[in-house]
């Protein structure tokens, strides 16, 4: 037998959900434009029905339904995609760095429309040139002398400023621990990123706990995952689905802990500007792998590589004038340059105090050290070195803008895939207002309705 | 695929960027006309690129220094021309005085007139150009010929000028007056003679040098035998003027050789020069080709970036505005 009020219990049923399913809506359209929201759905099943089948049951024909209920409200998300979205979130970290710093490198060369070395270097052959023609005449060799000196500083000027970008991408100090630059930065960011992961591990934890579902905390520990992807190449545990409490290992090591400890990331630099990544307590590792961190790794070695090539460049220059212009035992005459390499190429002192220690007779051969092959340079000359060198900095930029104009594209692909599934639509979210709208004035309507049949029994029948 | 507003505004904002990056690329080739503005442009080109700079800013030295040496050569061509037309006049003048004919007393003017060529010799080996002795070898700031009486020295070096006309190519444009007898092997006779090797070595540091003498004490080349002229004439003996008619003939035809030698290397000159200008056109038209834009082109794909850009704008704005929200009372 059932009660009287049967009827009434379904349909307040009916409010309730609606009313809860609308809320949800409203969450929804709220957070229609939150960067890293999921839609959520307030997922409704009928009840229970009235009543079980038993030995003794009632005998009513059919069974019952007692209304509806909300069971869980959940999140739409596709964690596939999350992973897809991360491992090129990692390639994009990668070429994001190596394009940072090569484009920063290539701003140092002027080539093709300013006046760099190449030019320089020709104006400086070029004036001794002009000294062959007019070998005793003192206003030439004070023009050698000038362009010697704006050969040398600007050698000078490009190494500081190769220099600076390779400071600017690590710094470390005396016992080699990284103090200052993008490496330093990186790292601060990642610690304060698991820092805040590792708190929300916590309270997710303790949520799932209570049997909640925890929706938004997982979304914002989505979102900071999402980030931290484009530092390095993750590698995300879930450690129980009951307790959804992740793990993050980079280059194979915890960042956080199978027991949600966090080891804080610190890095230091050896003499070959070799990065080592210290996680805590952990064994230190060399950087792997993709993200920014192994693409700064890159960066740094490949800038350095420019600089090394600069100074080889700059010290043949020194020695191919020297041993030209002062075929004797070193330091016994008229050196013309000092120095041996880049930072150190200065004009000889001898030279800018007295241009008459500019030997003319020897204009020719220096002026013909522009076309000597050198085996230190690849057999190349110095210009072709250094064309050579201007090549491989511009293509260093152009692969890594390739690269990370395809890892944004790509990115805008998943990330639309993402937000397929995951993303709010304010129509269909509109529709479901109305919907919603519907039902709630229909189980009202029920309600009212069922008053009008128990009013008729309770205070008219007799 | 569900799609959502956020995904046709992300979209949106998206392509708009990619568009807006494309114009601005395509603005800046159009304004400066250029293709390759940095190495990243085009890494393959730019190499070439920088090669053809510095050949075309080489080539502007070559023709300088080929232009200098033309000069040089002009003006020993005068001088050696010069010279030749002095030999021949002393050649008419030991002529006359090998007759026999003539008093002593007018052997002696003669004489007189040939020591007068001898000044006049010097003269044209102090040839300068611009205050550049083009006998002196490197040392050339001052008159290298200086006689004193029956004395001729040389302060000059002994040099050769030689200018880079070509890629790694030096080319002689002249060599210095007078060469060093003291080197082996001994050098061939210079143009005005050899340096005295009476005393030798020559510390080439310590000028000047006198000129070198032979078994006789007379100079070698063109001054010896104006000196043995002269001396022949002041002698007033024929037969001696009539040994020293057949060297003043030599020396008229070692002038002529000499004359020659400038003659080719002029020619080769003005020949590399023509080189060099031809082919700085073809560079230019190469450097033309690999760095700067097809204006055609470019303005083409300006159009219709500009357009896709004002599309993506127009159907952004009108969609982004339509929503159900507009339908609902």
């Amino acid at each position: 037998m059932i009660s009287t009020f049967f009827g009434i219990e379904s349909a307040r049923r009916g409010l309730q959900v609606h009313r809860r399913s609308m809320e949800t809506t409203g969450h929804n359209i709220a957070n229609a434009n939150t960067p890293g929201y999921s839609r959520q759905e307030a997922v409704h099943t009928a009840s229970t029905p009235y009543t079980a089948p038993a030995l003794h049951r009632v005998l009513t024909p059919g069974q019952l339904g007692s209304g509806v209920s909300v069971d869980q409200v959940r999140r739409i998300r596709n964690e596939y995609l999350d992973a897809q979205y991360r491992d090129n979130a990692a390639n994009e970290g990668f070429w994001k760095a190596k394009a940072d710093v090569a484009q920063q490198a290539e701003l140092i060369f002027p080539e093709p429309l300013g006046r760099g070395i190449q030019s320089v270097m020709l104006n400086f052959f070029n004036d001794w040139h002009e000294l062959n023609n007019n070998p005793q005449d003192a206003g030439v060799k004070a023009a050698v002398r000038e362009s010697g000196l704006e050969l040398a500083s600007l050698f000078r000027q490009t190494y500081s400023q190769l220099d600076h970008v390779r400071e600017s991408i690590a710094e470390a100090d005396a016992v080699g621990n990284i103090i200052k630059g993008r490496v330093h930065d990186q790292i601060g960011q990642i610690n304060g990123i698991v820092k805040e992961i590792q708190e929300l591990n916590t309270a997710i934890e303790r949520i799932k706990a209570l049997g909640n579902q925890p929706n938004d905390l997982m979304d914002r520990r989505d979102v900071l995952l999402d980030k931290l992807s484009l530092h390095g190449e993750l590698d995300i545990q879930v450690q129980s689905a009951a307790q959804n409490m992740i793990s993050i290992k980079m280059f194979d090591s915890y960042l956080l802990d199978d027991n949600n400890n966090q080891q804080t990331l610190s890095a230091t630099m050896d003499s070959n500007y070799n990065f080592t990544f210290v996680f805590g307590t952990l064994p230190p590792v060399p950087p792997s792998g993709t993200g920014y961190l192994a693409g700064l790794q890159k960066s740094i070695t490949e800038v350095n590589g420019f600089i090394n090539s600069l100074n080889l460049l700059a010290k043949e220059l020194i020695e191919g004038v020297n041993a030209t212009h002062n075929p004797k035992p070193p330091n016994s005459g008229n050196d013309f340059f000092t120095g041996d390499s880049a930072s150190t190429i200065e004009v000889a002192g001898n030279i800018i105090a007295t241009t008459a220690n500019i030997d003319g007779n020897k204009a020719l051969a220096v002026a013909q050290l522009r076309s000597v092959p050198i085996v230190n340079l690849n057999n190349g000359t110095m210009e072709g070195y250094y064309q050579g060198l201007v090549s491989e900095v511009g293509a260093n930029s152009k692969t890594a803008l390739d690269q990370l104009t395809n890892q944004l594209a790509i990115r805008e692909q998943v990330e639309s895939l993402r937000e397929s599934a995951a993303g709010v639509s304010l129509d269909e979210e509109l529709s479901r207002m109305v919907q919603f709208q519907y039902g709630f004035q229909a189980s009202a309507r029920m309600m009212a309705a069922l008053d009008d049949m128990l009013d008729v029994i309770i205070n008219r029948l007799f | 695929m569900r799609v959502t507003n956020k995904m046709i505004g992300n979209s949106l904002a998206y392509n708009i960027q990619v568009n807006m990056q494309k114009l601005a690329r395509t603005q800046q080739e159009m304004s400066t006309g250029r293709r390759v503005l940095r190495p990243s442009d085009d890494p393959l080109v730019i190499s070439r690129l920088l090669s053809i700079q510095g050949a075309l800013e080489s080539n502007n030295q070559y023709v300088r220094n080929i232009d200098d040496g033309l000069a040089y050569l002009y003006a020993a061509d005068t001088a050696l021309g010069t010279a030749g037309d002095l030999l021949h006049d002393a050649h008419e003048l030991a002529v006359q005085g090998a007759n026999g004919t003539l008093t002593k007393e007018d052997m002696a003017h003669i004489g007189e007139q040939v020591d007068k060529m001898i000044d006049n010799m010097v003269n044209l080996a102090n040839t300068d150009l611009g205050g550049k002795y083009i006998f002196a070898g490197k040392r050339n700031n001052l008159p290298p010929f200086n006689r004193v009486d029956n004395t001729i020295t040389y302060s000059g070096d002994f040099a050769l000028i030689e200018r880079e006309i070509a890629f790694d190519t030096p080319y002689q444009v002249a060599g210095p007056g007078v060469s060093d007898f003291t080197v082996t092997p001994s050098p061939e006779q210079g143009t005005f003679g050899w340096a005295d090797s009476a005393t030798p070595p020559i510390n080439p540091d310590n000028p000047p040098f006198e000129l070198r003498r032979d078994a006789n004490n007379e100079y070698y080349g063109v001054f010896g035998t104006l000196f043995q002229l002269r001396n022949a004439l002041y002698n007033g003996n024929p037969g001696e003027v009539n040994d020293a008619l057949g060297r003043v003939q030599k020396e008229v035809d070692f002038l002529l050789q000499e004359r020659v030698k400038v003659g080719a290397r002029t020619r080769h000159f003005e020949s590399v020069k023509d080189q060099i200008l031809d082919h700085e056109i073809r560079l230019k038209q190469i450097e033309l080709d690999l760095g700067s834009v097809h204006m055609e082109k470019v303005s083409i794909d300006f159009a219709q970036q500009t357009l896709t850009y004002q599309a993506a704008l127009g159907a952004g704005a009108q969609i982004l505005q339509t929503s159900l929200l507009q339908f609902l009372r």
